[in-house]
């Protein structure tokens, strides 16, 4: 499969997967990037921190502080009330998008 | 014999050689560009620093100096800023000198030295080769034997490390 291709796809959803796995508990950035290591959405700081920033910009997001043992604090990121209700949107709308591309491609 | 410097990054502080400390001001300072018309800048820019700061501690041996080697390694892993790729945009070259002069075996016409030169530069390799020819006509030979001599003296680029040194590239994992 040249999943090369769908690499615009991935990135567009990246937010969305964010929102989800922040969904379940309180996470830092260290935590998003093994978990998404060994899926189709393994990515990089470089490119997580601009969209978290984006994302608490939009207010889908928030972050508190914590302190670390060894080194500097930690950012830890939560949903907001609007980023719970993006998520929401979001899973109605990939729903309705894969009926819509399963109904086109069905004969009339 | 190298220079060591006291580096403040991310609330912490870190004792780090030359070649570190240039290393992480470039990416820093590329970042910055990057991220010129981004109104989350500065944020972003002290995410990056708090996330270098905590990998090269996590590094271990708080108390070693930091060397650019450490700081290639922790940049690799953080990648490029928004999506630019070290490949690309921001080859880690820029940011750690790993750049070598070898004869290429792709690309190559005779030795490789011409496709070798141009990877080293980053200028066009037919430009390097029409230099190379007009250049060799106008001086009766003499960059011929030149040419020659460097088919020995510069090696072959044979693994993958020294292809990506050739182009100034991170070794890639």
């Amino acid at each position: 499969m040249d999943s090369q291709k769908y690499a615009p796809i991935r990135k567009g959803l990246l937010e969305y997967v964010i929102l989800q796995m922040v969904s379940a508990e309180k996470i830092y950035v260290a935590d998003i990037l093994s978990r998404l290591r060994d899926t189709d959405f393994a990515t990089q700081e470089g490119t997580l921190y601009p969209l978290l920033s984006k994302m608490c910009r939009d207010e889908t997001l928030a972050y508190e502080w914590q302190e670390s043992e060894s080194g500097p604090p930690r950012k830890y990121y939560k949903l907001t009330a609007a980023g719970k209700k993006q998520l929401a949107e979001f899973r109605d709308y990939w729903e309705h998008l894969t009926n819509v591309i399963d109904t086109l491609g069905k004969r009339t | 014999m190298k220079k060591m410097t006291t580096v403040e990054i991310g609330g912490i502080t870190l004792q780090v050689d030359e070649d570190a400390f240039v290393a992480i001001r470039n990416y820093l300072e590329r970042a910055e560009a990057r991220l010129a018309n981004n109104p989350d800048r500065a944020e972003i820019i002290a995410d990056l620093e708090r996330s270098i700061a905590e990998k090269l501690t996590g590094r271990g041996e708080a108390q070693r100096t930091v060397t650019s080697g450490d700081v290639g390694a922790v940049l690799q892993e953080i990648g490029g800023v928004d999506g630019e790729s070290f490949e690309s945009a921001a080859p880690l070259g820029d940011f750690v000198s790993t750049r070598r002069f070898y004869r290429l075996h792709d690309g190559k016409q005779l030795s490789g030295l011409c496709a070798g030169l141009a990877a080293y530069s980053g200028i066009d390799v037919a430009w390097v080769r029409s230099l190379f020819v007009i250049v060799g006509v106008f001086s009766g030979g003499l960059l011929v034997v030149i040419y020659l001599i460097s088919m020995f003296v510069v090696p072959l680029a044979r693994t993958p490390a020294e292809i990506a040194a050739a182009h100034g590239r991170a070794v890639p994992s």
